[in-house]
């Protein structure tokens, strides 16, 4: 007797939200990652976000949005999750990120560095700079994001790199200002 | 462009691509350098952002949307089930209603009922003597509730009887020409008057009191002063010339 492997039929929706976990899953993790510093509960985060995307997933009409429609998402579970509870978050000194392997001590030093660094820039600053090297927004889509003028965007952006650099170089801020 | 506000647009945004920006740089060498230092910052940037990712995130967010799907899938289920459980519930209800409501709207016309049971008391029709009052007015009294103080003259046959679905006083009225059939249905009250003929018999359905008053003859001559006299005595008599 002959065995007819069962092949169920995958829907087009459901082949559209494999893909985007597939694709996106990683990007939004690191996002999760840096909005609340804490592994477990960035993939809570990032799993909630899907399944609340998976619900809605009608509504996604291009795929060049799906990062930014995701992002959104995910803030918004994020600030939830600050209105049920205040989670447990780690001292910044406490926070062990892992290096990435295959990176020279001098890299894996360098990203270490720029590591801490991230985690003392204050939120408002963090937040646009991860959306913009993270996410790839402009500055329009994260002032809208953010819902900030684009002026506002601008001027974080500018300090949160010249803060990161002040601590990588050990240098005052305000010195770097000045025009090589 | 001057260099000052190269130097800004830099910090804000280095991967920009505003044309601008772009010829400001290939035309000052310092913010070249700059613009050169800056790239490698933000390489070395994204490289220190990019924490190493969960190992299966993906499979287990999938797996996680699936058992949510499943779920779902059971909760509709057994939600549908409790629909078709109402549903059923409704139907066995309006199959109730539309016995009844049918059974109603189906009974038999009263008209078909009497002349068929003229056939099976062909005695009723032979009958000359007359009946006395006091039985005609026991017989309304019990099968119609209804207390007769004058009955009207001529009643010749007297007998409760059953009719399809419903019970009757039957009586036989000696006229001039051809007795009478009077019968009255206690039990239902016709919406209308009505006159009908048909298989060779003149009828006459009369709304009266709770019930039906039936007339059933060979002629319908004396059929109006038939269902005065009967009004007369089911109603009391009407009062006339005041």
């Amino acid at each position: 007797m002959t065995v007819t492997p069962v092949i169920l039929p995958v829907s087009s929706k459901q082949r559209q939200f494999d893909a985007l976990v597939r694709t996106l899953s990683g990007d939004l993790y690191r996002y999760a990652y840096w909005l609340c510093r804490d592994n477990a509960l960035a993939q809570d985060l990032v799993q909630e976000t899907f399944l609340r995307a998976w619900r809605s997933i009608d509504s996604l009409r291009e795929s060049d949005a799906a990062k930014a429609w995701l992002i959104t998402i995910l803030r918004r579970e994020h600030a939830r999750l600050y209105e049920r509870k205040t989670p447990p978050v780690s001292d910044i000194s406490e926070i062990d990120v892992q290096d990435e392997s295959g990176m020279t001590p001098e890299r894996a030093g360098e990203s270490g560095m720029i590591r801490a660094a991230m985690l003392q820039l204050e939120p408002k600053y963090r937040e646009p700079l991860l959306m913009q090297v993270l996410g790839g927004f402009s500055c329009d889509e994260i002032a809208r994001e953010l819902n900030l003028s684009g002026a506002a965007v601008m001027t974080q952006l500018f300090r949160a790199r010249q803060k990161l650099k002040a601590v990588l170089l050990g240098k005052d801020e305000a010195e770097l200002y000045e025009l090589p | 462009m001057n260099c000052l506000e190269f130097r800004r647009q830099l910090a804000v945004d280095p991967k920009t691509r505003d044309a601008v920006f772009l010829q400001h740089k290939q035309e000052c060498p310092r913010c070249a350098e700059a613009h050169a230092r800056a790239m490698s910052f933000e390489a070395s940037l994204a490289e220190a952002i990019a924490v190493p990712v969960p190992a299966n995130l993906a499979d287990r967010i999938l797996f996680a949307q699936a058992t949510e799907q499943r779920n779902q899938a059971r909760m509709n289920r057994g939600r549908n089930r409790g629909r078709w459980m109402q549903y059923a519930a409704a139907a066995m209800v309006l199959i109730a209603l539309g016995v009844v409501g049918y059974s109603r709207w189906n009974r038999p016309v009263l008209a078909d009922l009497a002349i068929a049971h003229l056939a099976g008391e062909p005695l009723a029709m032979t009958s000359h003597a007359a009946v006395p009052d006091a039985l005609v007015q026991r017989e309304f009294g019990m099968r119609a509730s209804i207390t007769m103080p004058n009955v009207p003259t001529g009643v010749t046959y007297l007998s409760d009887c059953p009719l399809g679905p419903y019970h009757i006083v039957h009586m036989a009225m000696a006229q001039d020409n051809d007795p009478v059939t009077v019968m009255y249905v206690a039990d239902h009250h016709q919406a209308e008057r009505r006159d009908f003929n048909q298989t060779g018999w003149f009828g006459r359905e009369i709304p009266l009191g709770a019930g039906t008053l039936v007339l059933l003859g060979k002629s319908a001559q004396s059929f109006d002063h038939l269902e005065t006299v009967w009004r007369d005595a089911v109603n009391g008599p009407r009062l006339t010339g005041l």
